[in-house]
């Protein structure tokens, strides 16, 4: 993978430039820059933490061809009601490089791309830090970063969309190739290979009365087998999920949508007796159900209100309460208003607060049910030229 | 009586007049077929302007402006039809038949562009003109041909691939015509610029970013659609773009780049499911107005 890297990102370059000339009167560069501060606290459990995040694109959209680049520093801090001591980082976390191409073929539309994910950010951290990370589902709710590196990461991808007979559809796929990278800097042999995944999506929008649309997604992802040291050791279930929307332009001046997404996983394979790899016993993986809206409001010609809302339910899983495995599940609602400002032209400012109430029930890593208050601020600055 | 007299006898010719004179200039009707974004007409008389809808009527005086996401298509009476990109500015000098049947199309534009496709002229007298401050087009039965007004007053002409017909671009007493496929520009202060052939790049970007949607649907098709579904897609496949007027959810910028990883986690710190973080506050997909 390591070998093949120059290469890859050479050729992504090179296909870059050697697309269709773009026109000369379109803004097509985007900057943008975001700073994101979040916190975290919890009654029932000594858990709460904060999170700062930077990050930064640069973008350039030629009508036929595309490429950006993202990267972000985190600093991260919060302690965990298993471990005295805190977990912190401060680092970039891996910088994510796109490259994309647009052709009409037979009256479709066909996208196809690459993105590269450089490890610039932290994927090695001693045994005892390990210890004092969280690694709970919870994570992903209630801080917006919580992967701080990995390997090296290519991803090559495809959409195609077209109409017929009224109805607009589309498919995607990509192909997740994960390198591999040592996670601990105190240990030997445990070199980590996490397994390639595969995604497909397919989608269907069929136009409604009074201008409305309704969309529908459908979802599917194959993981590989992750591998430690060069041995087998865990492999993620399929996931599957299903996703409605109703898009509607409510009045002049306000357009937004509602929607509802249901998503479930098979059984991991996970290591057993005998150090094979076979399918766990219960099914350590939840379903879990969002509904959520969210919109658009024109307050003035330079003044956009946004607003999203939502309540997301993960089930208990399969094991049973007392058991290593078993997740009561939890309930995320949240609440996100927010204001995109046109400072000129083609400068805009936008800035959005987040409140999400998690209750968190009890598990492995916690006894007790929890109830966790996230708060996230975030400001931005976008710039075309 | 004899004042009464005199006063019936002006007021019947003050009114034959007012028939002759509406007779004689009868307004050609527009009337907007599609709409997108924010776009406002405000018509001479009025103090406020009003949004325009698919339906809208204009008339002669009426100012038109689009937001940085509005477009208007309008279809008139005569068949032509125009479309006026984002952020422009338009305002309709005249619109009206003259008693001898010629038509008068005459167009001021402040800045923005609009792309038309005029059939061919009623009469030799008959116009179909856009005049902004540093150049004036006109047209007789073209392929469809586009005006753009920079922020610096620069004009450029170009006149769309077809069959036969010319545009006329005039400016500092200097008047140049131009063939299907060639364009001119106007620098400020300057006479235009001696016809050159556009490249088939730039032809095929004028057609993709202004096409007649009103023509699209009419054939079955909606490139609006077909784009919005491909963004959603590729949203899901790869790192998603900021949105250029910063209303992209937050979380969208980041979930894509950082899901290598997710829900794996190296053996012996208790595992984990492939769990998935909020996927509602991503894509918001604009409604377009048919």
């Amino acid at each position: 993978m390591r070998t093949g890297f120059t290469f890859v990102l050479i050729a992504a370059l090179s296909l870059a430039g050697g697309h269709a000339a773009q026109a000369e009167d379109e803004k097509r560069h985007t900057l943008s820059a975001f700073a994101n501060y979040g916190t975290f606290s919890a009654s029932g459990v000594d858990n709460s933490g904060r999170q700062l995040v930077t990050y930064t694109q640069v973008s350039y959209d030629g009508g036929n061809w595309g490429a950006s680049v993202i990267g972000t520093m985190e600093n991260t801090s919060y302690n965990t009601i298993l471990r005295e001591d805190d977990f912190s980082v401060t680092s970039l976390t891996d910088t994510a490089a796109a490259t994309w191409y647009k052709k009409e073929v037979n009256g479709l539309i066909v996208r196809a791309g690459l993105d590269v994910i450089l490890p610039t950010g932290k994927s090695s951290f001693s045994s005892e830090e390990r210890g004092r990370m969280i690694i709970d589902d919870l994570a992903e709710d209630i801080m917006l970063v919580n992967n701080h590196g990995a390997g090296l990461t290519l991803r090559p991808h495809v959409v195609i969309a077209g109409e017929k007979n009224g109805l607009t559809w589309g498919a995607g796929m990509k192909y997740q190739l994960n390198g591999a990278y040592d996670p601990t800097s105190d240990m030997d042999n445990d070199e980590y290979d996490p397994g390639d995944v595969f995604s497909l999506f397919v989608t269907g929008m069929k136009p409604l009365s009074g201008g409305s649309f309704l969309l529908i997604t459908g979802a599917y992802s194959k993981y590989g087998t992750d591998t430690l040291d060069g041995a087998d050791v865990f492999r993620n279930g399929d996931r599957f999920s299903i996703e409605g929307r109703y898009i509607r332009q409510w009045t002049d001046l306000l357009k937004g949508a509602i929607g509802a997404i249901f998503s479930w996983q098979e059984k991991n394979d996970v290591l057993g007796v005998g150090n094979s790899v076979g399918s766990e016993s219960g099914n350590s993986n939840a379903n879990t159900i969002e509904l959520f809206g969210n919109g658009f409001y024109e307050y003035a010609d330079d003044m956009t209100l946004t607003g999203a809302a939502g309540i997301k339910m993960a089930a208990a899983n399969s094991y049973g309460s007392g058991e290593a495995l078993y997740d009561g599940g939890r309930r995320v609602i949240y609440l996100e208003p927010g204001a995109a400002l046109k400072l000129d032209g083609d400068l805009y400012a936008t800035f959005k607060a987040r409140y999400s109430n998690i209750l968190d029930k009890q598990d492995a890593f916690s006894p007790e049910d929890a109830t966790y208050s996230v708060f996230n601020f975030e400001a931005g600055i976008i710039y075309s030229f | 009586m004899k004042r009464w007299a005199a006063c019936s006898a002006f007021t019947t010719v003050l009114f034959a007049f007012a028939v002759i004179a509406y007779a004689a200039t009868a307004p050609i009707g527009a009337t907007a077929v599609f709409v997108k974004g924010k776009v406002t007409v405000q018509a001479k008389a009025a103090d406020k302007a009003k949004r325009v809808r698919v339906g809208t009527e204009f008339r002669e005086g009426d100012e038109i402006k689009t937001s940085g996401n509005g477009i208007v298509e309008i279809i008139f009476d005569t068949g032509d039809k125009t479309r006026l990109d984002k952020n422009s500015h338009l305002t309709i000098k005249t619109l009206h038949r003259t008693s001898s049947g010629a038509t008068r199309s005459i167009f001021g534009m402040v800045k923005g562009r609009m792309k038309s496709a005029v059939k061919k002229l009623a009469s030799k007298d008959s116009k179909f003109e856009i005049h902004a401050k540093e150049a004036v087009a006109g047209v007789a039965g073209t392929p469809p041909f586009i005006f753009e007004v920079e922020e610096d007053d620069t004009v450029n002409v170009d006149l769309m691939p077809g069959d036969e017909g010319r545009v006329y671009v005039s400016a500092m007493g200097v008047t140049v015509y131009l063939d299907p496929e060639f364009r001119t520009i106007v620098h400020p202060g300057q006479a235009p610029l001696e016809p050159f052939r556009s490249s088939q790049e730039r032809l095929e970007h004028l057609n993709k970013v202004m096409p007649f949607a009103e023509l699209l649907k009419n054939l079955g098709a909606s490139q609006e659609d077909i784009n919005v579904v491909l963004d959603h897609l590729s949203r899901r496949v790869s790192v998603p773009q900021t949105s250029p007027d910063g209303t992209t959810a937050t979380n969208e910028n980041l979930e894509h780049q950082y899901e290598q990883g997710r829900g794996i986690h190296p053996p012996g710190d208790g595992g984990g499911g492939g769990g998935g973080g909020s996927n509602a506050s991503g894509t918001i997909i604009i409604t377009t107005e048919h």
